[in-house]
């Protein structure tokens, strides 16, 4: 019985079986996985009924049939295999018409017209063929081609990793079943007799042996963790036995005599039952967490690791922390010696970030750019120009990050510490990770890039304040410099003003012997401009002085009567010429002198009382000194042509003037009153001005009156002329 | 400084004879004050000249700093009217070395008598005890009243 036939068989048998419950156990929920369970399963029924078709030829004709209803069955899971592997290609409805093929031909093989009897040979049992034999020719070769079919479809679709898993199983399956054909169906029914029908048992060896190659090689099913699962489910099995077994035999020496009560028999057995439901799954745990431990030192739960990673992307903002954490927990999680991320921006790298030992040689963009698809194993590659560069980079894994709409980088991960292959654990946890991280990237890229754009518009903007506060600086030097052009030729042109003013005067006061009438009034009239163009000088340099800051108010003692009363008595001769009276009314009580600076403030009522007689054709100039407690007031009113409504806001700024003033003096310079207001306010008093235009203006100040007690020589040599 | 030329509407002015119309100082000399006059444009000491003598004063012209500095020294003159803007010498380093050389201010007035008006040569005249005065605004009148008060006269 023990022959070395059987044995063989047997073993053959049992690495089917094994391969099914790897798949089983690798992911029990899964129906591909379930599919390829029962296949393995029944290849393995085919084998061993083909082999008790020739050694247990008691039973011939009924092991045969069932070698048939084996290798029926297998083909409708083949098929349904390659239909859900690695993902669904046909409808229910198509399946429904495999089921029921295969239902119908389930019966068929029963059916006596099917097999009618078997010929019993001494080494094997020859089939003899019935009328309906054909049909399951018919029923194979509908299955394989629809197969086949499909197999083509599934690798036309598949991508990477999934479509090198269906290749090997697929091709497995085909030169298994094409051999299996061959000398159990075609070679009998050709030469008649059925000597090769024992091969069609160790046949399912190819099937197995390029299913294990994709396992291991291509990552079809996780093994390691079958292993671990399968040596725990072992482990908790053999303890809980041994533990039944101890117990039965403790409560039997213990409890149980020869006249013990049968039915405290039974209760004490269903107690130690209910225990033992009770403890299996804590005990299971336990086991499952060492073997865990043994098989995995490397093992890490999924959930565990993308929680991690939604934290540090939840709590993240910085783009740099981003990359730089999620790379040190991806790695350290996963055991991988090096991890590297590489963002783009605008088709250029823009940040990359590293862990662990850095490569002899990190890619650059192009090389990159090669490696544009979804993920990429180099494992799964079989060779060519992705490969030997992964390969030359120290790379493993390559996934491209990218949202829905853009480009976001590329996640390149190294060997991992264990010098393993990454499991089929570790690629969907990476492709999870890589979606949720290329949508983080791209929002902290958008953060960083306006929060860069800030730190640009505050560089602009101090380059623009620099800029101006260069050009700023360069206008100062500019005006400085017309400053001091201004004060040098004024200074100039008072020497030339001296001689012909003081000859004027001299030639007025008979010095160069008696003078005609019309002599005087000409030479009045010269002497009378001569004078106005001092004060214009005066004004100039005094503008000059106040951009300049140089302009100080210099007090002194001043008999006020007496300095507008000479100021009074100089413009007189201008004011009669235009035949415009000038009238002066000092106040009626005597008035002290006062603490005002002397000079300035001479010029201020010269240049009301002059522009009142320029702007009057008619009419007088009353100019009117009063004073009222501590303060003293001087107006000077006229009848002239007035101040426009408009000009008035503007009338005391610098160069400005008056269009109606252009027109009677096109030589004016807007000075006067920008420097009266000036002067009248840093001694601490008001300028007074209103105006009707054409009517005619009020022009004055109100000065703080501050009676002064030593008078100085010159102040009072001045009050006596 | 500009010097005159022979398109000036005035000829260039001489030291020479005084205007018919100037009276001749009094005949008691003792009294005669002397004005002491550092000026570099010859029209305008001209003017001075002119209004002085005929009030009777003693003029001594002087065309540069370095001369008016000696002039003073050597010739004690009652009052002395400097230019600030001079050859050799301004009025102020006039002044100066008036003041380094143990020069007794209180025995003659100074009046500077200038074109410039910056706010810290008026300053250093004052140090100086010193009048300031601006040349443009004063006619040679008032010059000659001022000058009559410091030496304590009756206006002319």
């Amino acid at each position: 019985m023990l022959s070395l036939s059987f044995l063989s068989v047997l073993m053959v048998s049992s690495l089917s079986v094994l391969l099914g419950l790897v798949a089983l156990l690798n992911n029990p929920t899964r129906l591909t996985n379930r599919i390829f369970a029962l296949l393995c399963v029944l290849s393995s029924a085919y084998g061993i009924t083909n082999y008790l078709a020739d050694h247990d030829q008691s039973r011939g004709l009924f092991w045969a049939r069932m070698t048939f209803l084996a290798a029926a069955l297998v083909l409708l899971f083949m098929l349904l295999f390659i239909n859900n592997f690695p993902r669904k290609l046909f409808n229910k409805k198509w399946e429904t018409w495999a089921y029921v093929l295969s239902s119908i031909i389930s019966v068929v093989v029963f059916l006596p017209d099917f097999i009618p009897q078997v010929d019993l040979k001494p080494d094997r049992t020859d089939v003899i063929t019935g009328g309906l034999y054909p049909v399951f020719l018919v029923y194979v070769v509908i299955f394989l081609v629809s197969s086949y079919r499909l197999g083509a479809l599934s690798l036309q679709h598949g991508e990477g990793i999934e479509r090198e898993k269906s290749k090997y199983v697929i091709m497995g399956f085909f030169i298994a079943a094409l051999l299996i054909a061959v000398t159990n169906l075609i070679l009998p029914l050709l030469l008649g007799n059925n000597d090769l029908s024992a091969l069609g048992s160790y046949f399912t060896l190819v099937f197995i042996g390029f299913s294990t190659f994709a396992i291991i090689k291509r990552r079809l099913f996780n093994v390691r963790m079958v292993v671990a699962r399968s040596a725990g489910y072992l482990l908790v099995v053999v303890a809980l036995a041994s533990m039944y077994g101890v117990a039965i035999f403790g409560v039997s020496q213990l409890f149980i005599g020869k006249d013990t009560n049968p039915l405290f028999q039974d209760g004490i057995y269903t107690l130690l039952s209910v225990v033992l439901a009770f403890t299996f799954q804590p005990l299971l745990r336990v086991f499952q967490r060492g073997t865990n431990d043994i098989f995995y030192h490397e093992h890490y739960d999924s959930q565990v690791v993308l929680s991690n990673f939604s934290k540090i992307l939840v709590s993240e903002r910085d783009l740099d922390h981003i990359l730089k954490r999620t790379i040190t927990e991806l790695c350290e999680s996963l055991h991988i010696g090096f991890g590297q991320l590489v963002i783009f921006n605008n088709e250029r790298v823009y940040r990359v970030e590293h862990f662990g030992q850095l490569p002899k040689r990190l890619m650059v963009a192009p090389e990159l750019a090669t490696l544009n698809s979804s993920m990429i194993v180099a494992d799964e590659l079989t060779g060519g120009a992705r490969k030997q560069l992964m390969e030359n980079h120290g790379i493993r894994v390559s996934l491209t990050l990218k949202t829905r709409e853009e480009f976001v980088g590329y996640l390149l991960l190294g060997d991992k510490l264990s010098g393993d292959i990454y499991s089929s654990q570790d690629i969907e946890l990476l492709q999870i990770i890589s979606k949720q991280l290329a949508v983080a990237i791209l929002n902290a890229k958008a953060y960083a890039q306006i929060e860069e754009f800030n730190l640009t518009l505050q560089a602009r903007v101090d380059h623009a304040t620099n800029r101006l506060r260069a050009a700023n600086h360069h206008l100062k030097e500019l005006d400085k410099a017309k400053d001091e052009f201004i004060s040098m030729a004024s200074h100039q042109l008072r020497t030339p003003l001296t001689t012909i003013k003081g000859y004027l005067s001299m030639m007025l006061e008979g010095d160069s012997g008696q003078l005609t009438p019309a002599q005087k009034e000409f030479a009045g009239f010269a002497y009378g401009s001569s004078e106005r163009m001092v004060n214009l000088i005066s004004d100039l340099l005094n503008v000059s002085r106040l951009s300049a800051g140089r302009f100080l108010i210099q007090t002194k003692p001043t008999d006020m009567v007496a300095m507008i009363a000479d100021e009074v008595r100089q413009l007189a001769t201008h004011a009669s010429a235009k035949n415009i009276g000038l009238i002066f009314e000092p106040p009626k009580e005597i008035l002290p002198p006062a603490e005002i600076d002397d000079n300035k403030t001479r010029q201020v009522v010269m240049n009301f009382i002059d522009n009142a007689i320029y702007y009057t054709q008619k009419g007088e100039v009353r100019v009117v000194l009063e004073q009222s407690g501590d303060k003293v007031r001087l107006e000077v009113r006229d009848s002239g042509i007035g101040v426009p409504e408009k000009a008035k806001k503007k009338l005391f700024t610098k160069f400005f003037r008056a269009d109606n003033a252009q027109i009677v003096r096109p030589d004016g310079t807007g000075l006067g009153l920008y420097l009266a207001k000036r002067v009248v306010e840093d001694q601490g008093g008001t300028i007074i001005f209103n105006s009707v235009e054409g009517k005619g203006s009020t022009f004055g100040f109100e000065l703080p009156f501050t009676p002064a007690t030593p008078i100085r020589e010159v102040a009072h040599a001045k009050s006596h002329k | 400084m500009p010097s005159p030329t022979n398109n000036a509407p005035v000829s260039t002015p001489t030291a020479a004879p005084v205007p018919a119309a100037v009276a001749p100082a009094a005949a008691a000399d003792t009294d005669i004050k002397t004005i002491l006059i550092a000026e570099d444009d010859p029209f305008i000491s001209r003017m001075y000249q002119i209004k002085l003598e005929s009030a009777g004063f003693r003029v001594i012209l002087k065309t540069n700093g370095r001369d008016a500095f000696e002039g003073i020294k050597a010739e004690h003159p009652n009052l002395a009217v400097l230019d600030i803007n001079m050859p050799e010498l301004t009025g102020l380093e006039v002044l100066s070395a008036l003041q380094n050389d143990g020069f007794d201010f209180s025995q003659m007035p100074v009046i500077v008598l200038t074109n410039s008006s910056e706010l810290a040569d008026r300053n250093t005249a004052h140090s100086y005890g010193a009048e300031y005065l601006v040349k443009a605004e004063l006619t040679p009148r008032e010059v000659l009243n001022i000058i009559s008060e410091k030496l304590g006269l009756a206006a002319a």
